[in-house]
Parts: C-alpha cells; structure tokens; sequence
C-alpha cells in the first residue's frame, strides 16, 4: 500500500490560504508553482490530470501579484482577501475536465473528444473566473462521467492516493485526487448520480452538490440533463459553502436553473442549531453494506444524538429501485446528449471515409467513442425506441415520481436524513471489467436524492481498518442546503476525530 | 444469446443503427450480453404499482421558464471557431446528401 494523501487537518483549505496571501506569506505565483509542481510529480503514479495549464495559470498568478501589490500599496485594508468570507480570488484550483474553459481542451476524458478545444466557458467556469479563481489542470474522469471509478477514462483510470491499488471513485475522481493528494485545496466536479460524493467518500474529503438546478449546467459535457449537476470537492465545509456561492444562481443559457440569486452560505454557515432531527434509513444501513461502514455510520449519527439530535429510524423505498430508475432515465439522456457528436461539427473522424453522411457519422461514432458510452447509448436508445418506450422509460419516470415523493413524505418528519455515502470503501482497481453496471451498483446509495434532485454532502467519516476512508452522507429537502452545510460543520467541528 | 435473453443480435444491431453507431460484426454479441444485464437489471421495476402515477420528467417543478426578450450574443465565436477545418461561412462542409441517381 502507498500512501500519497496528506491529512486532512494538515491540507490547504481557501481560509488558510486567504490568509497567507494577505499577509504576504506567499504569493499567488508561488502557490500555483507549488500545485503544478506537485501535480506533475504525483502524475505518473496517480494519473489524475487530463491536461496542466501552466503557463495560462502562472500568467494569470503574476496578475493577480500585481494587482494585490497595488492594492497593499494603497493600503486600501478590505481587499477580497480580507473581508470575513474568504475568497477564491488567486488560490489554484482543479476543474473536471467535462467543463467547458476557452483555450483548454476539454475531452471529458474520452477519445472522441480528445483535441476538442472550448471555444466559450461554462457559466460555473466564467463565474470562478470573475473571482479571480485559478485554474491549474483539468481532471481525469469517467469518459462522459459514465462510471463510478475513473477506470472508464480512454486515458486510464486516476489512483486513489489513500492506496495506489485502488480507484478514487469517480466520474469525479481526479479531481478528488488532486485535493486529497494536497495538489490544491478544492477542486470542480459535476455529479449524476454520485460523482462528486462518491469520490469524496472514497478519498476521505468533503463533497457537496447543490440542488439540482442551483447551479448552471451551461458549458458543461452533458450527461443526463435532468440529473447533472455541478458540485465542489473540498477539505472542509466552509469551502464547500464559498465555491458554492460563487457558481451558484440563475443562469440565462440554463433554463433548467432556478430563478434565484447567488446564494450566500458561507456568512450564515453556522453549527449552532443541533436539536435536529435526523432520518436514518434503514434500507440505507442493512446487510448489503460493508458491515465496517456501516458501523462506522452508525457511531457518527450517535455522535450528533449525543449533541442534541432526534435519530428517526425511516422507511424508504428500496434503493434498487433508484438503481433500476436511474439507469434507464439517466442512459436514455445519455443516448440523446451523446448524439450531439458527430465527429463533423467536432469530434474525431474517422480515416474510413463514405460518401454517406450518416454512414460517416456512424464511423466516427463507432471508433471514437469507448465501451461505456457505447452500451450506455444503446441501452438508453432501446429504453426510448417504439415499443420498449412504455414498458421501460414511461415505467422509470413513473417510479421516479414514487421516489420524488417519497423524500417529500420522509421530511415531513424529518429535517435531514442520514447514511453512507458509498456501501463499501474504494474497491481495487480493475474491478469494474465486464461489469457493465459497475457505475450504477456503486452509486445505489447515492441514486435515490439524486433522481430527487435534493442537496447533498459527504463528509469524510474516518478510516477503517485497512485506513481507507469512509464517508457519510446528508441529504436536505429541495433548496435547503444550508441546513446540509450547518450539519456537515457539526460534524466537523464536533464529531471528526 | 443465454435462454431467456430480451435482446437479440439484431435488436443490438438494430438499436446500434438508431443512434448511428457502426459496431464491428465481431463485437455485436458482446454489447448483446450487456444490454441484457442491463435490463435484467431493471426489471425489478415491474414489482412496483405504477398504474396511477404521472411520469416525472423533473424534480424542482418550474414550468414555463421565459428568457427576458433582449439581444444576446451568440456564445459562439465562429470566426474563431477552433475545432474542425471544415468550417465556411457559418456553415461545416459535408459530402451531398442527395445522390445524383436520386
């Protein structure tokens, strides 16, 4: 077993790095040379970027000098970084490479689109760039976010820096590397079903996605449209609620954005309310979970009884349900979003040449695209095609509605519910060959909010025996993140260690 | 194809020819058995009472989402555009569509 992790408590967080760079301990120059060059060191063994954009990031880190230096200069005391919320503005940061960013490719980790260059920014892309945030690199991950480990990346799987021999997770698995192997202190990720909780869980960080809607999906590689979701990947919850706030919001290209604000989680982040009650599934805690994380699991909700929490033991339907319903809506959005690249507006193109166009497409197609997004296209296009539609999509959507409203029932008496994130620690590499359902069977506790579209967050619970991290979810009604977030601080604050 | 199998060979070749993917003959049988994991898999649905229930096609429940009526740029810049060669006058260059003996 190799270890690349940092620990937690010993990792950058944006709060500690704010202040450095207020007090002129370090420069923003010096902190992306550091990353980058952790970055490429760490890369042959844990493979986690795509691509590095040195040069882009440490021009943007020399700006960013001079304009803190004028401002020093002009002693004008509340610059961005000083203020009581700290501030992306000049700390690196690692983005999921199915973001759009102008001047990087973005292949989403797939061959099809490997020299495919952003011509415009994703709305979370433009937001952090309007902070001053800076980009070092763009993640490795699932091809098309199509797995729960990295493995189906055309560019090989990332390693879980907690144990080289194992995946981190995924789709959003490189960018958990990157923090927890101490590259950068948060990271971009986007999640489907469990992309960013999941690799958070297994890679010991903390993991947060909004609720569906809250965050503009402009920009970035689509994957399932009534599921996908921009999330953080951070080493504590204040920078959960920072980055959060500033991607977050309505977007005018995203019609499937909710009509409000910019929200502001960070100021009113606070652990004080703890006579919460708690709903603790209990088909979330059977036999089918690793009986050390369930453990584990269990002793962590103790924790927050012993702080003053109400623990509900609560029914919920099933999660193979949300398996089954998850994988028919998300692969039939699949095979729609994925039909978009043809390999003649952009995309790779075949050597084979026809005459045909369609004929054309279908080579470029047929060798660009991988395995995964290959059978996902085609599982979701039989779901969608006459005859099947009713007995397999109609059905699905059908059940997501008996999903929906069994969340709905559940926090009437409740105000968060609780559980593991993933059933079992991070498996070894290798383990998704000829498992074609490998993403969906490993994301079964995460399925269920996210056809809800409900709020959520792991937090990093420990480790088991084999020190491989552990982690715990919350889940909050729909728009009621700062209550996850206020939960997630108890936890840390109280109940880690 | 095991006994009992739902997808056939030509039901994979069928779907693949749907969404314009050219599968090598040699490959055919083995999307074949993953399609039919696949929904195998998903037949548990057919345990629930769905009879009464609308379909959800989302979650947050917005309905008519209008945009405020003012110009917007095109996110595109396509004098600019980096990604194919084959790119004139707004348009991207293709072989014919309509054969000659048509």
């Amino acid at each position: 077993m190799s270890n690349y992790s940092i620990k937690i408590e010993d990792r950058e967080t944006i709060g500690s790095l704010t202040a450095k760079l207020a007090a002129g301990e370090i420069t923003s120059t010096e902190l992306v040379a550091k990353s980058i060059a952790r970055a490429k060191e760490l890369e042959p063994e844990l493979n986690a970027f795509v691509s590095i954009l040195e040069a882009e990031a440490l021009e943007q880190a020399a700006e960013m000098d001079r304009l803190r230096s004028k401002q020093v200069a002009g002693s004008s005391p509340n610059t961005a970084n000083t203020a009581a919320v700290p501030s992306i503005s000049g700390i690196p940061v690692a983005l999921k490479d199915n973001y759009n960013l102008v001047g990087s490719k973005t292949t989403a980790s797939s061959k099809i689109l490997e020299n495919y260059t952003s011509p415009y920014n994703a709305t979370v892309t433009q937001r952090m760039l309007d902070q001053s945030a800076i980009f070092i690199g763009k993640t490795n991950m699932d091809a098309f976010a199509h797995g729960s480990s990295t493995e189906t990346s055309d560019f090989g799987p990332s390693k879980n820096p907690y144990d080289t021999d194992r995946v981190p997770g995924g789709s959003s698995g490189g960018s958990a590397v990157a923090v927890a192997s101490g590259v950068c202190s948060y990271a971009i990720g986007s999640e489907t079903a469990g992309s960013v909780r999941g690799p958070a869980a297994w890679c010991g960080l903390y993991g947060f996605a909004p609720t569906f809607g809250r965050i503009s999906r402009y920009g970035v590689v689509a994957m399932g449209s009534s599921l996908d979701r921009p999330g953080v990947l951070a080493n504590n919850v204040m920078d959960c609620a920072i980055v959060t706030d500033v991607i977050s919001g309505q977007d005018k290209h995203d019609a499937t954005s909710i009509p409000q604000p910019p929200t502001r989680y960070a100021q009113q982040l606070s652990s004080s309310e703890r006579s919460l009650t708690i709903g603790l599934p209990k088909v979330f805690t059977d036999d089918r979970i690793d009986a050390e994380v369930r453990n584990r699991v269990q002793e962590v909700i103790r924790g927050y009884e012993k702080l003053g929490a109400k623990i509900v033991e609560i029914d919920l339907l099933d999660p193979k349900y949300s398996m089954a319903v998850y994988t028919i809506v998300c692969r039939s959005e699949v095979s729609s979003n994925l039909a978009r690249i043809d390999g003649i507006r952009y995309g790779f193109e075949s050597m084979r040449k026809s005459a045909e166009v369609l004929e054309q497409i279908s080579y470029n197609r047929g060798e660009g695209f991988g395995i995964e997004a290959k059978q996902r296209s085609m599982t979701g296009a039989y779901a969608l095609s006459a005859g099947y539609y009713d007995a397999y999509y109609k059905k699905a959507q059908q059940v997501r509605a008996l999903i929906i409203a069994d969340f709905k029932k559940a926090f009437e008496n409740v105000d968060l519910i609780m559980g593991p994130t993933m059933p079992t620690v991070a498996p070894k590499l290798g383990v998704t060959a000829n498992n074609p359902l490998f993403g969906e069977l490993a994301d079964i506790l995460t399925e269920p909010s996210a056809l809800a579209g409900l709020p959520c967050m792991s937090v990093p619970a420990g480790e088991n025996s084999e020190g491989l991290p552990i982690g715990f979810q919350i889940i909050g009604p729909q728009l009621q993140e700062q209550q996850v977030l206020n939960a997630g601080l108890i936890f840390e604050q109280e109940l880690s260690r | 194809m095991s006994k009992g199998s739902i997808i056939d060979d030509n039901t994979t070749k069928k779907v693949a020819g749907l969404i314009k993917l050219d599968i090598a003959a040699g490959e055919i049988a083995d999307y074949t058995s993953r399609l039919n994991a696949v929904i195998e898999a998903v037949e548990v649905l057919k345990e629930l009472d769905t009879q009464a229930v609308e379909p959800a096609t989302q979650t947050h429940g917005l309905t008519n989402i209008w945009r405020e009526d003012d110009e917007i740029e095109p996110g595109l810049n396509m004098k600019e555009y980096p990604n194919k060669q084959n790119f004139k006058d707004g348009y991207f260059v293709v072989s014919s569509v309509i054969s000659d003996s048509a």
